[in-house]
């Protein structure tokens, strides 16, 4: 007998109107965007293997440690294609130096800026759009629906206990979303295979199966609740419309009123860098004074810089007494900046925490709202969300900890750190040192230091030595090991587990409202 | 018989359930709202006010020794809280927060909003505002009530507008009067208008008085020209969702197809086709220019002018001496080449705001997006708020220079003083007589005029259809 009704159930639904009309729509919206998406993903993941190839091309000539950057990039994940979350607009990359502990990316995914104001549909909003609303479609008229027409009494004269009317609706309302659902995925993967946008390995198809899971999960629940409603109402509009109430209240409305207070809240709080920076910025300028002043150097003394490896390096035509003095204090510097990059980034570890812990509170009121909750479950499944972004910056401070201690073990900062070469001078340049130094009528004093501007500098500009560059082969890389699937799944455990709960105590609840339910017409 | 009706069909609606359930709504929703706009905007304020100080504080120090603060003369120009932003955000909490002005490259350039730290002394603070709205995200904002709390109650006020009196039999009853079908039509039209209309008041009202209590804004005839602008203009666009689900439901033969048709419209036109026009952004022809190719361009363009005063050129010139230093015709070159760096700057910002401006324009099937664009038009909020402000910062750029030049410089050439600052002497300069920014309001005319094409759709949108319905009506099969 359920089969039957399942059978019915499902005949009925997928040849109405409204199921071909969404269906029909979602699968349109679909292949656009999943098109559109790949093509981004593509674009995205040749940015990310450029970005390596030239952050490790620019490790081979480094000529001091000062010109050293070290670029982290964040490999883009296959699953952005159907939850783009935000990876998008978060950015790609990371620039470390020993001065700063990152705690932002930055880079070009996002080019316009401006294109912050629009966002992005994919897959997962064609979930939570026009799937909820078939589900609520295919259910507002489960009970009332019947009734209206005459047939629950008709079934119900049957020799059918109601639980299983209930069960069979219910199946028969599954199926119905289960097999378009699946229609959606399997058109997904195909365009993303056809398109070359990810590879379709065994892992991609098994995660995807896991968040079809959940989003038949998700619509399940919605289905309940639309029974459930369906049985305590007494014409199918009322039951319609309390429903669509209910979708924009729970999808729209209270999703944005928690996000933006939470947002707000956190722009309010997690304030303590913004408040202390400058103090602490003036301090650390009084204190790199301080060491000036102790370590000052008899004028006249000038200095020549040399600027083609896109940083600051001391050119080999430079006095003595000047090597040894940036010999001494670059060390002592690179201590106060090692220093206060782990105080500053103690300030934003600070603000993180407050915005975490805000955004904690968020999420667990979001967890037992159906729509705001898949949305999460999605990012976390897709590993494109706040949770993927804040991960790959811890692990950036950790890295950041290693590449330090190899610094220092390598003793960058002391003649390493500005002077390029051989410690000794060839007696050319020692000649052309000694040249400068007599010619005092070519010394300028701007600022605080003396600049040489006098009839040799071209010559001392023109010169190129071979600078032997740095060996950087042991230097620590960074390893960005993705989410496996088991700790999404641990993350994400709490709303699989309300959504789960509320599958069934929706269905108890509907089970019962329908126990009581009046099937003759017209009361 | 007109009257009649519309007085039936008021009575009808104002007691019915849903009425109350949405005005109900509607009001919680203004409260809730508020009370977080109300810290929000304190909030922003604040902010506002504190840049303000930095900035007075960098132009005194710039005042007292400018050689020595000229690197530092760092301007930021964020864009000032309004308290229009309660009626349309206009998304501009994740706009950029404005422009920064670096007075010894003459340059003017957008605010970024993670921003990277390069150390600490050369510290750029991060904007706090990184944060990342996720694909179903909105601004609770009134307009936000409006686009979506009160077109579905349109939609639900009048998918039955003629099945049901069909059903019921009324119909019949009613067109066998001498009353016109356009004049029941025209009265069902009004009486649902004025239904949702009532909420609407009720909740500007209600939010006016809110902002008040909070102190968040004075009450003045400009404000009061707004709030009146948006109630008319949000009548507008509802009204269309009014005719299109008397549209849905002349089409339909019963009140249910009509109900499931208007609300898969509904979710089109409101939900997804807003969002979904976002997708034209990632076709190639909008991309933007990466770093390396814009510093691509400024290399080309430099070249090309050195190639122009090729001929000029002392023999000996090299860029690595300091001869030439003050040099007049260096000083003419490095200022057109700020100026192709400034130019190229200003191009791919503009192609930026046309490629959102070509997305607007795409977008004109929804009527939820055109009101939203008109509205934060009207108000000033959002990307006109950006661009006016745009044009303000790089307006003070200019006479900020020439009013430095004017006094300082001694030669007409330097037009970016850094490299000629010993130009700038170490007399002090008069902070008190210093150019300050003061962002201006744009003009309310101004505003009425960026909005006039989206209203103009809009409005046409309610013609065309008002036309559809009455036409279709005119047929409709009673029995």
């Amino acid at each position: 007998m359920i089969r039957t009704i399942i059978k019915r159930e499902f005949l009925d639904n997928i040849l109405s109107f409204k199921f071909i009309a969404c269906v029909l729509v979602a699968l349109v919206i679909i292949s656009i965007c999943t098109a559109v998406q790949s093509e981004d993903y593509r674009g995205r993941l040749k940015n990310y293997d450029e970005g390596m190839a030239s952050a490790r091309e620019k490790l081979t000539d480094v000529p001091t440690y000062s010109c050293l950057t070290v670029e982290v990039y964040k490999r883009p994940s296959p699953l952005s294609i159907f939850v783009s979350g935000i990876e998008r607009k978060a950015g790609s990359h990371v620039t470390i130096t020993h001065m700063d502990i990152p705690a932002s990316l930055k880079g070009e995914a996002v080019r316009n800026e401006l294109a912050d104001i629009v966002s992005q549909f994919d897959f997962s909003s064609v979930i939570v759009v026009v799937f909820t609303i078939l589900a609520i479609l295919l259910s507002y008229n489960a009970i009332t629906g019947e009734k209206d027409d005459g047939i629950l009494s008709l079934v119900l004269s049957n020799s059918v206990p109601r639980y299983r009317l209930l069960l069979g609706k219910y199946l028969g309302g599954l199926i119905s979303l289960a097999v378009p659902l699946a229609l959606c995925f399997i058109l997904g993967i195909f365009i993303v295979y056809f398109f070359k946008g990810a590879d379709v390995n065994g892992k991609f198809l098994f995660t995807m199966a896991w968040y079809y899971f959940l989003a038949l999960l998700y619509l399940s629940c919605i289905l309940l609740i639309g029974i459930f409603v369906s049985a305590r109402t007494k014409s199918p509009f009322s039951s319609l419309i309390v429903l669509l109430g209910f979708y924009i209240i729970f999808t729209f409305l209270v999703p944005l009123g928690v996000r933006s207070y939470a947002d707000r809240e956190i722009l309010r709080k997690a304030t303590f860098l913004e408040n202390n920076v400058y103090s602490f910025v003036d301090e650390k300028i009084k204190n790199s004074e301080a060491l000036n002043e102790e370590n000052r150097l008899n004028p006249p003394s000038w200095i020549l810089f040399d600027y083609s490896y896109q940083g600051y390096v001391l050119s080999r035509i430079n006095p003595k007494r000047l090597v040894d003095y940036y010999k001494k204090i670059t060390s002592l510097y690179q201590e106060l900046n090692e220093d206060y990059a782990e105080k500053i980034y103690e300030f934003k570890r600070k603000d993180q925490q407050t915005e975490e812990q805000i955004r904690h509170v968020q999420n667990l009121i979001l967890a037992f709202i159906p729509p705001p909750s898949f949305e999460r479950i999605s990012e976390l499944t897709a590993d494109t969300g706040e949770d993927s972004l804040n991960r790959f910056l811890h692990n950036t401070a950790r890295y950041w900890d290693q590449y330090v201690g190899y610094l220092s073990e390598k003793d960058a900062f002391g003649l390493k750190y500005f002077f390029p070469g051989p410690e000794k001078l060839t007696p050319y340049e020692e000649d052309l040192v000694r040249k400068i130094s007599d010619d005092r009528a070519g010394l300028i004093t701007v600022g605080s230091h003396v600049d040489y501007r006098g009839k040799y500098l071209e010559e001392a500009m023109n010169y190129k030595p071979r600078i032997p560059f740095l060996n950087l082969d042991d230097m620590p890389r960074f390893i960005d090991s993705g989410q496996t699937l088991v700790q999404k799944i641990r993350d994400s455990f709490f709303n699989i587990v309300v959504l789960v709960l509320y599958n069934l105590g929706f269905f108890v609840l509907a089970h019962f409202s329908f126990n009581a339910y009046d099937p003759r017409q017209g009361v | 018989m007109f009257k009649q009706i519309f007085k039936r069909q008021l009575t009808e609606d104002i007691l019915s359930y849903r009425f109350l359930v949405n005005l109900i709504l509607i009001l919680f929703t203004v409260i809730g709202f508020s009370l977080i706009f109300a810290n929000y905007f304190r909030d922003l304020q604040e902010r506002y006010a504190k840049t303000v100080v930095e900035n007075d504080k960098r132009l005194a120090d710039f005042a007292r020794e400018p050689i020595s603060n000229v690197t530092n003369a760092v301007l930021e120009f964020p864009m000032e809280p309004r308290a229009e932003l309660f009626i349309s955000e206009g998304s501009e909490d994740r706009l950029p927060p404005g422009f920064f002005f670096i007075m010894d490259r003459d340059i003017v350039k957008i605010l970024s909003r993670n921003q990277e730290t390069g150390g600490i002394l050369m510290y750029e603070p991060v904007s706090k505002m990184t944060q990342f709205s996720s694909n179903l995200s909105y601004s609770p904002d009134l307009m936000f009530i409006v686009e979506f709390l009160l077109s579905f109650f349109a939609i639900v006020l009048s998918f039955n507008a003629a099945t049901e009196e069909k059903e019921k039999g009324t119909l019949r009853l009613v067109l066998s009067n001498p009353a016109k079908r356009a004049s029941f039509l025209l009265s069902k039209y009004l009486s649902t208008l004025m239904t949702i209309g009532l909420p609407l008041l009720l909740g500007l009202i209600l939010s006016i008085l809110l902002l008040l209590e909070f102190g968040i804004m004075p009450i003045s005839s400009s404000v009061i020209t707004e709030f009146l602008l948006f109630f008319l203009v949000s009548l507008v666009f509802v009204s269309a969702f009014v005719l299109l689900g008397m549209l849905c439901s002349v089409f339909s033969q019963s009140s249910k197809n009509s109900l499931v048709l208007s609300l898969i419209v509904w979710v089109f036109l409101v939900v997804v086709f807003p969002k979904a026009f976002g997708l034209i952004l990632n076709m190639k022809r909008f991309d933007i220019p990466t770093e390396e190719q814009i510093n691509k361009r400024i290399d080309s363009r430099r070249a090309k002018i050195s190639k122009k005063y090729k001929d000029q050129m002392p023999a000996d010139y090299s860029s690595n001496s300091y001869k030439y230093d003050r040099d007049p015709l260096i000083l003419t070159i490095t200022a057109e080449m700020n100026k192709a760096r400034q130019d190229i700057n200003d191009d791919i910002l503009r192609k930026k705001i046309s490629t959102i401006q070509t997305l607007r324009a795409v977008n004109f099937i929804s009527p939820a997006s055109l009101y939203g664009y008109s509205v934060s038009s009207i108000v000033g909020t959002g990307l006109s708020h950006f661009q006016h402000l745009w044009t303000q910062v790089k307006q003070y750029g200019s006479d900020f220079i020439s009013q430095i030049k004017g006094e300082k410089a001694t030669r007409e050439h330097s037009s970016p003083f850094y490299f000629d600052y010993l130009a700038l002497g170490e007399k002090k300069l008069e902070f008190n007589a210093l150019l300050k920014f003061k962002e201006k309001e744009t003009r309310f005319g101004d505003r009425l005029n960026d909005s006039l094409p989206y209203l103009g759709l809009l409005a046409l949108y309610n013609l065309f259809l008002f036309a559809f319905v009455f036409y279709k009506f005119q047929n409709y099969d009673v029995r």
